[in-house]
């Protein structure tokens, strides 16, 4: 059996030149890359600033020091994106809230309907505003996929300790929640 | 085993159960939290793939962008001007700081003596 290159493998192999290394990276983290940018921008443009993501990795990987995960560094510029495109979007002026029902179209009309796509874009919000710990535990669950076990491995912290991470991560949405309601 | 440690097993329990498509309810004893995990669920969790057409485009997009990334890289005469220019550069504030040092009074033009020798500074108040 062939052991699958690691990331920090096709990115050495990247930075020496080797576009199918970049490509092999590009086809590992697309999803979860476009997962992770879906459900913090308006869906609408969530390609977008995908493309835009792909594009700054690109002109700096060569800048890539392998002092942290590639991973680690690959969701610092999906962050870097998701800012930019706020503050795009605030210089012209364009609200900031994310208009949900782009990403789920409901029924018009349909008053229960509306009401859960209220509830989805509060959800969102609370997930927007929460401090970045706990915002990355979530996304790596649900956006990312990833098991507990994997979470505790990427963020080196005990299994336990990633699943109390999650619980308050809950936690605090729940508050956050509770304070607006 | 606390109740906190009994809660983080229950939820982890719950999330796994919500990925694999299961039907999950009452197992934590915190329906509320269930309740904002099954919506982050919905919101975030990976319904679909990224269109394929999207994808074809961002390939293209990237191939094109990887081209122009290696050419600037693989350009030495273009580092190398850059060096040039930092180092010209360098030498000019080096010889300019040495000039200024090297004047008199920082290149002020004051008179530091008489033809009778160097004025102290006593005197030199004095007469003034």
């Amino acid at each position: 059996m062939v052991d699958e290159p690691t990331d920090e493998d096709l990115v050495r192999q990247a930075q020496q030149g080797n576009r199918e290394a970049f490509l092999a990276l590009y086809d590992r983290y697309l999803h979860r890359v476009f997962n992770r940018v879906k459900s913090r921008v308006p869906v609408q443009d969530a390609e977008d600033v995908t493309q835009e993501v792909f594009i700054a990795l690109v002109r700096s990987l060569g800048s890539f020091a392998h002092r942290s995960r590639f991973s680690t560094w690959l969701y610092t510029i999906v962050n870097r994106q998701i800012a930019d495109f706020y503050r795009k979007r605030a210089r012209t002026g364009a609200a900031r809230s994310v208009p949900l029902e782009a990403a789920d179209p409901a029924p018009q009309g349909a008053g229960e309907a509306h009401e859960r796509i209220d509830e989805r874009v509060q959800i969102q919000q609370a997930l927007q505003r929460l401090p970045e710990h706990y915002q990355e535990v979530i996304l790596m669950r649900f956006a990312d996929g990833l098991t507990f076990e994997e979470i505790a491995e990427q963020r080196q912290q005990s299994f336990e300790a990633a699943k109390s991470l999650y619980r308050r991560a809950l936690e605090a949405i729940r508050d956050q929640i509770g304070a607006r309601v | 085993m606390n109740d906190d440690t009994r809660l983080d097993d229950a939820l982890a329990r719950h999330a796994d159960a919500l990925l694999e498509g299961r039907e999950v309810a009452g197992d934590t004893g915190q329906p509320d939290l269930e309740a904002i995990a099954r919506q982050l669920h919905d919101v975030i969790a990976p319904h679909q793939p990224p269109d394929p057409a999207f994808r074809a485009r961002l390939e293209q997009r990237l191939t094109l962008e990887w081209t122009l990334a290696r050419r600037v890289q693989s350009r030495p005469w273009y580092r190398w001007r850059a060096a040039q220019f930092l180092a010209v550069a360098a030498a000019l504030v080096l010889v300019l700081a040495v000039v200024l040092f090297a004047l008199p009074d920082g290149g002020s033009g004051a008179v530091q003596g008489t033809a009778a020798g160097p004025l102290g500074w006593g005197r030199s108040c004095s007469l003034s």
